[in-house]
């Protein structure tokens, strides 16, 4: 153990370091043992005897289906339609294009129906922003629609009611009242139609009010830049639009913009773009460095060259004293060593610490000693030697701060920028229309003001969930009962609907007209691939939002189609061929936000000291959910289940804290605490995470719904919540993070299912073999390296890297122990690079005919990847793959085809932890060691390379499973699609089976006991293979076979294709210098790839 | 003690106090440690029985087996419609492609729409009894079910349009469509029977133009198939994923 060098291996978990480190023998064990969960839960008599429940009600029905089956083929039917509609391919796939909006944002997509069904979602290619990316949000979004729970009907008062009764209820009393009691609540606004029809409600009453609220809003950002008197004459509002592809530093501030940030697609594209990690084979620098200032780790910090955990309530001092010492003159001096000038900086700041406020003159510098006061000093150096490289890098630095912080944050942010011109060149100011208007927090304040005073007779509600999700100090369902009469449009039936008068089904994206404008303000139209799904016992369909509104201005009937056409004619010139054009290419060119050139910000300093934490105090900080987002997204269990990139947790949150914060707290991981401030607490389990900050809780929302549907949690169906509600907790005042928390265990503890120590590698030295492995397994190396590599190499850094990465796949590094004689490959070489040839007849009529053969392989680009999970939930999608449940992951038998391993590393790895990470699917060995040991044949090599699995073969040996070194098989234990336990409820209940027009028709929905694993999305291959060979080409042109996981990637990370293609992208990629095989020294020869990565710190940070 | 069970089982002879048999091959001493106990019995008059069932339930296991029923050659369903491709392709000489239009385009040959029908029937037969079920169809704009009569498993992935496409006819699979009064299947359709023809796809290689003719025979097949195949690099690929996704 003591042989381990600690700073540089990689560990799954904090757990497993510690097992180490305490050399507990218990937890190594169990760390160690290769099913551990599952041992545990066999031994424990009350699952066991659940278990033989199973198996014998599964036999006894395998029985009766066995005696159904005899006649082997059920008698069928084809149904085809009475009348073919024009280009119609009966099976054919056929895509258009929509647009996903979420908190006012859109995500362009493409949606692929077969046979008039929505079955999978893309990114959008030809959109200017997001460019073919997608968001795991977006991705899942087709589960929604076929989701059994979504409402089909008008709930009025005292349960009855329909449509007509509607209709009569919002014209009669807005016309009645002139709208004097008329408010309209809505989500954020970023439909061009919803705005119009907005303007013209508010015209006809002029007495009504319109609201926005979000919980998760980007509002602040726009007020921060209006109160620092940037806003140009002649707009109203503003929005940062930093430009990555030509920054050469990125600082964010607590801004995840890999993740929750609106923009992250877009950020994500252009940050590996501007990386140029592929140059630094022929230079050996990098294009940008990341630095990351945040509270919790997110998925931007685990990207970031170099990271700093602070609490976010500190972050604006770190801010001040940023912008007070980049000013200092002595960062330009450059006859002085670099290690000095920062020494002599941090020296400057100590003193001032020192000194405090007594000792400073002016105003500014008294905020800087305020702020120095709760800074640790090893933030200090970070600071300094963050401030020397901006400084060298004015003109090309951006500052980002994150959406949710308070505006002062974006304004001493945008001062910043200013400060280092950034301004004008990495960073442009869109002007948003009508910017002066009221923020979402301001605004559900305000409205719950005027409910309590009465002046609210009418309120209706076009989504959202402000009973649930609104901030605690406004009371917001207390307040609704004084309303008269309250309807709630909703896609479910959630607790903001259980307490309102009226429920309204609203429509699924992909059933209704809309548009809706992306970050940068690109306008897509939103058109409907499928008739709205569920319709009321009148036969009446659920309606959007704009058709509630247009409802309101007396349009009963209207049709979605008409008004968005309505406001495409009237404000982009209109015409046939513009909107044919606009709906095919799926937004509309051109329709971005104006760009400007804002007033530079005026200096604010802040008045008060910033609070102190410690000592019993602590703060929280609201955070989005990676499997709820704000909670809207609590009934998919697609995202449920994926696990969260940094935590790993699946089917819950909870309250992460730093490691040593719990040793004070006295609390330990899955204990309950119960988090209070100023009256108010919730409880909630501790997940330790190493690198969040000490004395700052951080708390993502989304969870503990009570209406969520049967998967996310209800009360009324007795299905328990996922996770736990944190909005209690949240203030208008305090909506990023809030101050004066105090924490206590409760005694109880709570089951957290992370599945971080899961599908660990197997090593016959155990737990140490493993470790020493690890580096092996996740290589990464920095230009520092590189360069003191490539001096040896006679200064070529492709050489040096190559050295480093060590990627010779096909050279196995064999143990020194192993006789010569042995060292020979056990495996017949194989001839995939050659065409396939085929004797037809014999003797002399013999004709030789071959066919080109295509040698599919991959690479993962781990510089690139940024851990975004879109990849899994493309994967899901596409293929088919089956969710379990909580109590089944637990027992580590998740489903997912691909996984992606996340590791810590670092000599503190408490509190400054590097994160690596690594997607692992099926590798396609060429010498696969899973298929040695099939007995059945069931997983076979294709031609072209692929490791094939039958199922129908498959009789569940699981063999393969325990073969297979990179422990990417996955096995169906039970039914999962159809199991009782499931989440939602089995498959083939009535009510379920909504779900089956899911599936994607080309790929076997498989069932228990047999294995499954990533085919290189197989039935995409064959699809491009007929296409091209029907189209009389021999090969698959490159690019044209593109993987679900792929097409998703927001940073192009995966490349995929044909090898025997020199010229393809992925034949490219596995020649680059950084790529290497994983346990390429057991001569597996797998066709996946990964390249290094290559980390660019700060030489001054170390 | 286990073979002495089986013995004793399968000679009847096993009793309460021991069985004679076996005292007679392994001597006293041996029965001194083992005698079968009482409710054995009770198995005894069910020996025989077993005895006399194994044959008829192997015969029974082999003879299903390899019934047609099982492997369908000749199932023949009875359609909605008595729509007859003897007559239509057969006598009329209708093109399989005018009804199976996505033949060469998709997986599926679809089965024509009702519309598809009544091009020719508003005209032909207009009145006739034995289209009433297409024109009730057609004018309440709902659809016919057909019955599926060439099923493949559901992990059996086919695609019409890549074995047309490279001159494998209607008739390979299909048989003497423009015979039959009534569509049965003609052809086994089982893993094995793919396979011949992807390990010798020569002799079944027609010129596309000769796609849906019905008794094609060219003079000599072989050599025309495997100039064919030479021609369009036909190497048919026999991966499992080819078929199975």
């Amino acid at each position: 153990m003591s042989s381990l060098d600690r700073g540089n291996t990689y560990w799954r978990s904090l757990e497993a370091f510690e097992a180490e480190l305490d050399s507990n023998p218990e937890l190594q064990e169990r760390l160690a043992s290769e099913f551990p969960e599952q041992a545990a839960s066999l031994s424990d008599p009350l699952s066991r005897r659940r278990f033989m429940q199973v198996m014998s009600a599964s036999l006894a029905l395998a029985g009766v289906a066995g005696q159904a089956a005899c006649r082997r083929y059920e008698r069928e039917e084809i149904v085809p339609l009475s009348r073919r509609p024009e280009d119609y391919v009966p099976g054919n796939a056929s895509y258009y294009a929509t647009a996903f909006e979420v908190g006012g944002v859109a995500d362009a997509l493409v949606v692929t129906a077969v046979d008039g069904r929505p079955i999978k979602v893309e990114g959008n290619p030809m959109h200017p922003f997001s460019r073919g990316a997608s968001t795991s949000f977006a991705q899942a979004s087709v589960l929604h629609l076929y989701d059994p729970d979504r409402s089909m009907a008008v709930r009025g008062e005292g349960d009855e009611g329909g449509w007509d009764e509607v209709e009569a209820l919002v014209q009669g009393q807005a016309v009645a009242s002139g709208g004097a009691g008329l408010r309209i609540l809505s989500e954020a606004v970023g439909s061009p139609t919803l705005a119009r029809l907005r303007a013209e409600l508010l015209q006809r009453y002029p007495q009504a009010k319109w609201y926005e609220y979000e919980p998760l809003n980007f509002d602040n950002e726009r007020v921060g830049l209006s109160k620092a008197g940037m806003v140009p004459e002649g707009a109203t509002g503003l929005r940062a639009m930093p430009r990555l592809f030509k920054a050469k530093r990125v600082v964010t501030i607590d801004a995840d913009i890999f993740g929750a940030h609106p923009a992250h697609l877009r950020f994500a594209r252009d940050f590996t773009a501007a990386r140029k990690v592929s140059e630094v084979g022929s230079s050996g620098e990098l294009g940008n460095r990341l630095y990351a200032i945040e509270s919790s780790f997110s998925i931007t910090g685990a990207k970031a060259d170099n990271r700093l955990p602070l609490p976010a309530s500190h972050l604006m001092s770190f801010l001040e004293v940023f912008r007070f010492a980049i000013n200092d003159s002595s960062l330009r001096n450059t006859s002085a060593d670099d290690e000095k000038i920062v020494t002599s900086t941090v020296e400057r700041l100590a003193k001032l610490k020192q000194a405090g406020e007594a000792g400073a003159k002016s105003p500014e510098e008294k905020a800087v000693a305020r702020a120095l006061a709760v800074l640790p000093d090893s933030s200090l150096r970070f600071l300094a030697a963050m401030a020397l490289d901006i400084s060298r890098h004015t003109r090309e630095s951006v500052f980002i701060a994150g959406p949710g912080l308070p505006p002062p944050i974006h304004a001493q942010v945008a001062a910043i920028n200013a400060a280092t011109t950034a301004q004008g060149n990495t960073l442009d100011y869109f002007v948003l229309p009508e910017g002066d208007r009221i923020g979402a927090l301001e605004g559900i304040a305000a409205l719950a003001d005027e409910m309590d005073k009465g002046q609210v007779e009418t309120l209706v509600m076009l989504g959202g969930n402000p009973v649930y999700d609104a901030p605690a100090d406004v009371g917001f369902a207390d307040k609704l009962a004084k309303v008269k009469t309250s309807i709630h449009l909703s896609e479910y039936d959630n607790e903001t609907s259980a307490v309102s008068t009226w429920h309204l089904p609203r429509t699924h994206f992909l059933e209704a007209w809309g548009d809706a404008r992306s970050y940068d303000g690109t306008i897509s139209l939103v058109q409907p691939l499928i008739e709205p799904m569920w319709r009321d016992s009148n036969n009446r369909p659920a309606k959007s939002a704009i058709q509630l509104v247009a409802m309101l201005l007396g349009q009963p009937a209207a049709d979605g189609q008409a008004l968005v056409r309505e406001t495409f004619d009237r404000s982009f010139g209109g015409g046939e061929t513009g909107w044919r054009k606009a709906l095919h290419d799926g937004f509309i060119a051109g329709s971005e936000y104006p760009v400007t050139a804002p007033n530079l910000a005026r200096p604010l300093w802040s008045s008060n000291p910033p609070p102190t934490l410690g000592s019993g105090s602590y703060e929280v900080v609201f955070l989005a959910s990676s499997h709820a987002y704000d909670g809207r997204f609590a009934n998919n269990g697609w995202l449920q289940e994926t696990p969260d990139f940094i935590t790993k947790l699946t089917w819950d949150n909870a309250a992460l804290v730093n490691p040593n914060t719990a040793d004070h707290m006295g609390v330990k991981q899955g204990q309950m605490v119960r988090v209070e401030v100023d009256g108010r607490s919730i409880e909630v389990p501790v997940y330790t995470l190493p690198g969040q900050a000490r004395d700052s809780i951080a708390i993502t929302l989304g969870h503990g719904r009570t209406h969520a549907g049967r998967v996310g949690g209800s009360t009324a169906e007795e299905v328990a919540s996922s996770g736990f509600n944190a909005y209690p907790l949240r203030t208008t005042t305090a909506s990023h993070a809030i101050v004066g928390a105090t924490v206590s265990a409760t005694g109880a503890s709570y089951q957290l299912v992370t599945t971080q120590d899961h599908w660990d590698y197997q090593d016959s030295q155990g737990r140490v073999g493993v470790e020493q492995r690890l580096p092996q397994l996740i290589r990464s190396t920095d230009p520092a390296e590189i360069a003191a590599e490539a001096k040896k190499a006679g200064n070529d850094p492709a050489k040096a890297i190559e050295h480093l990465v060590d990627h010779r796949i096909h050279v196995v590094d064999i143990p020194d122990f192993v006789p010569e004689q042995n060292r020979e490959s056990l495996w017949d070489e194989h001839d995939y690079d050659k065409p396939r040839v085929r004797i037809a007849g014999e003797g002399d009529s013999a004709v030789e005919i071959d066919r080109y053969r295509h040698q599919w392989g991959m690479t993962i680009d781990l510089d690139k990847c940024s851990g975004c999970n879109a990849c899994m939930l493309a994967c899901q999608a596409e293929n088919n793959v089956p969710i379990v449940g909580k109590e089944q992951v637990a027992h580590s038998r998740e489903m997912h085809w691909m996984r992606i391993d996340r590791y810590f590393s670092g000599e503190n790895l408490r509190d400054e932890p590097i994160i690596a990470h690594q997607p692992v699917a099926c590798q396609h060995c060429e010498n696969a060691p899973c298929e040695q040991v099939c007995p059945v044949g069931a997983t076979l090599h294709s031609e072209e390379g692929l490791n094939d699995m039958a199922y129908n073969r498959c009789i569940g040996t699981r063999y393969c499973l325990n073969n297979c070194p990179y422990r990417v098989r996955r096995f169906n234990f039970l039914d999962y699609q159809n199991r009782s336990e499931a989440p939602g409820g089995p498959l083939e209940s009535a009510r379920n089976r909504v779900r089956e027009l899911l599936f994607n028709p080309d790929v076997t929905v498989r069932s228990r006991g047999v294995i499954e694993k990533c085919t290189f999305c197989v039935q995409r291959i064959s699809a491009a293979k007929i296409t091209a060979k029907n189209e009389g080409r021999e090969r698959v042109n490159d690019g044209e076979m593109v993987t679900a996981c792929q097409q998703a990637c927001p940073t192009q990370a995966i490349e995929f294709g044909d090898l025997n293609d020199k010229d393809s992208a992925v034949s490219k990629a596995q020649r680059e210098p950084r790529s290497y095989a994983l346990l390429g020294e057991f001569n597996t020869r797998p066709r996946t790839l990964f390249l290094a990565r290559v980390r660019n710190p700060n030489p001054l940070l170390g | 003690m286990r073979f002495q069970l089986a013995i004793g089982l399968l000679l009847g002879r096993a009793s309460a106090r021991g069985a004679t048999f076996t005292e007679c091959v392994l001597g006293t001493e041996a029965m001194d440690r083992f005698t079968f106990p009482e409710w054995t019995e009770t198995f005894k008059k069910w020996l025989g029985l077993l005895l006399m069932g194994a044959p008829v339930y192997l015969i029974a296991l082999v003879a299903y087996g390899v019934e047609p029923e099982v492997i369908r050659i000749g199932y023949q369903p009875t359609q909605p419609v008595p729509y007859s491709h003897a007559l239509h392709v057969g006598e009329l000489g209708l093109d399989c492609r005018y009804c199976h239009n996505t033949v060469d385009q998709s997986a599926h040959a679809a089965i024509p729409p009702v519309a598809t029908c009544m091009n020719c029937h508003q005209g032909i037969h207009p009145d006739s009894k034995r289209l009433a079920p297409v024109r009730e169809a057609y004018e309440r704009d709902v659809p016919l079910a057909w019955i599926r009569v060439h099923d493949l498993p559901d992990y059996v992935y086919f695609n019409h349009s890549a074995h047309v496409t490279r001159g494998i006819g209607c008739e390979s699979c299909h048989g003497r469509i423009d015979q039959m009064e009534v569509v049965y299947q003609d052809k086994a359709l089982q893993m094995e029977w793919c396979l011949e023809c992807h390990r010798d796809p020569e002799p079944h290689l027609r010129p596309v133009s000769e796609l849906t003719t019905m008794g094609y025979a060219a003079d000599d097949q072989l050599t025309l198939g495997r100039e064919l195949a030479k021609q369009n690099n036909i190497n048919p690929p026999q991966d499992c994923s080819t078929c199975h996704r």
